[in-house]
């Protein structure tokens, strides 16, 4: 029968235990409080130690780390997809893989691809990403409309970090983001950006952010996907090169007057740049 | 024909064609070349290497999927699973892993990728509790990292 409890059967008990039961003789009870307290520490170990051999013959512990890993990296990427859906968030729902027990933590922690998709949601959170993925390539998901995400230093620390940045989504009220994205994208017209390959910005309700002169010409070898709507930004300075595979400008002050847009020659001149578009 | 020896004594012949999606055999066999001894694969049972080999026959003559994908990044490859794949997966729990595992072995990577997609899918909305008791794992953190747990469990739920 399974030991119950609430009414414990005595006689499975160790004598180390017992030994403590018999409170008639107790004169000190600070002492025997103390006593009481050891025990209780000493049990709680034998537990956790038996919980961890438990976990050791368990399915997933039988999965060499980098295969864990991967299957959390799936279920992370899975989280993603709601980016696209109406609210432009990314899910972190893929975090509870960390809490359900030590080794998947382990797995977890020491995976800095997992790590590497930094979301706003939580400045804490943000952070803890972004010291936990290390040296990997960065993707950066803010969408700050409606106070969604928490602008902070944390996301112009990522911004910063041009020479790991994979992929930018932004999605801004740029009144507010001014002081935590503009300095970055200031930088990157000095930086080279060897490995981002993606950025996407959108500045929401017809106010139009300013991007910089020259912004990400130094990326215009490596960037494949290149999204900007809503922002201020002339043609000329557009970071065309040769990998643009996807291409979508959408107005904003963006080609709103004359000076702005291409001429009949820049245009085809450019389209000549993107052979892969 | 490919003869293979698995770990409970069990042989197998099975068509080069179709044990090749098997970068593992396939470099053993271009390597070693024509033999008629068998293949040694001890880290697979019988039951396991049947599933194995249903898979391989099942894209037999199709090409070999593009490795360039690194599946240490996230978020660029496609989360699909083909109703084919599912149907197959649809095992129990045990033989998943045992799939997984011989996968991994064998170096089948779209058998492998399907696997780990499978088992990401089977924990996809669920909390850290329900896992555990998907999985049959123990909560076996100490009272300490609780505390830490706690607070970076707040985290996963920020809507």
């Amino acid at each position: 029968m399974d030991p119950n409890p609430a009414h414990p059967d005595v006689s499975l008990f160790s004598s180390k235990t017992t030994d403590l039961m018999d409170v008639s003789q107790i004169s000190d009870v600070p002492k025997y409080h103390g006593m009481l307290a050891r025990r209780t520490h000493e049990l709680e170990c034998e537990l956790w130690a038996l919980r961890c051999c438990h976990n050791a013959v368990t399915l997933t512990c039988r999965l060499p780390p980098e295969i864990l890993a991967r299957i959390f990296l799936d279920l992370a990427s899975m989280g993603l997809s709601s980016w696209y859906a109406p609210n432009y968030r990314v899910s972190v729902s893929w975090l509870r893989v960390t809490f359900v027990c030590r080794h998947w933590r382990s797995v977890a922690l020491q995976s800095p691809s997992l790590w590497s998709n930094i979301v706003f949601s939580n400045t804490n959170l943000a952070e803890t990403m972004l010291t936990r993925s290390k040296g990997a390539p960065l993707t950066i998901w803010y969408n700050n409309v409606n106070n969604r995400d928490k602008p902070s230093s944390v996301l112009t620390t990522a911004l910063s970090s041009v020479d790991r940045l994979r992929s930018v989504n932004l999605r801004v009220s740029p009144v507010h983001d001014d002081s935590y994205i503009q300095p970055a994208l200031l930088a990157w017209a000095q930086k080279t950006g060897p490995a981002l390959t993606s950025f996407e910005m959108s500045c929401m309700y017809n106010r139009n952010g300013s991007l910089p002169k020259a912004f990400l010409r130094a990326s215009s070898h490596s960037l494949r996907i290149l999204s900007i709507v809503g922002c201020d930004c002339t043609w000329e300075d557009l970071p065309i090169g040769p990998t643009i595979t996807h291409l979508s400008l959408k107005p904003g002050k963006m080609f709103s007057s004359n000076t702005h847009r291409p001429t009949h020659s820049m245009l085809v001149y450019s389209l000549q740049q993107m052979p892969l578009l | 024909m490919v003869l293979l020896l698995t770990s409970d004594n069990e042989m197998f012949s099975v068509a080069e064609d179709v044990i090749k999606r098997s970068a593992y055999i396939k470099n053993m066999l271009e390597d070693v070349g024509e033999s008629d001894l068998p293949i040694p694969l001890p880290n697979v049972e019988s039951n396991v290497l049947v599933k194995i080999l249903e898979y391989c026959e099942h894209y037999r003559g199709e090409p070999l999927p593009a490795s360039d994908v690194d599946p240490a990044e996230i978020g660029d490859r496609s989360l699909d699973i083909a109703d084919w794949d599912q149907k197959y997966m649809a095992v129990d729990q045990e033989m998943l892993f045992e799939i997984i595992l011989a996968a991994n072995y064998l170096d089948i990577k779209s058998l492998l990728d399907v696997g780990c997609k499978t088992v990401a899918k089977m924990m996809k909305g669920k909390s850290s509790e329900e896992i555990r008791t998907l999985f049959n794992i123990a909560n076996d953190f100490t009272p300490e990292e609780e505390a830490q747990i706690r607070k970076e469990n707040a985290w996963a739920e920020c809507r």
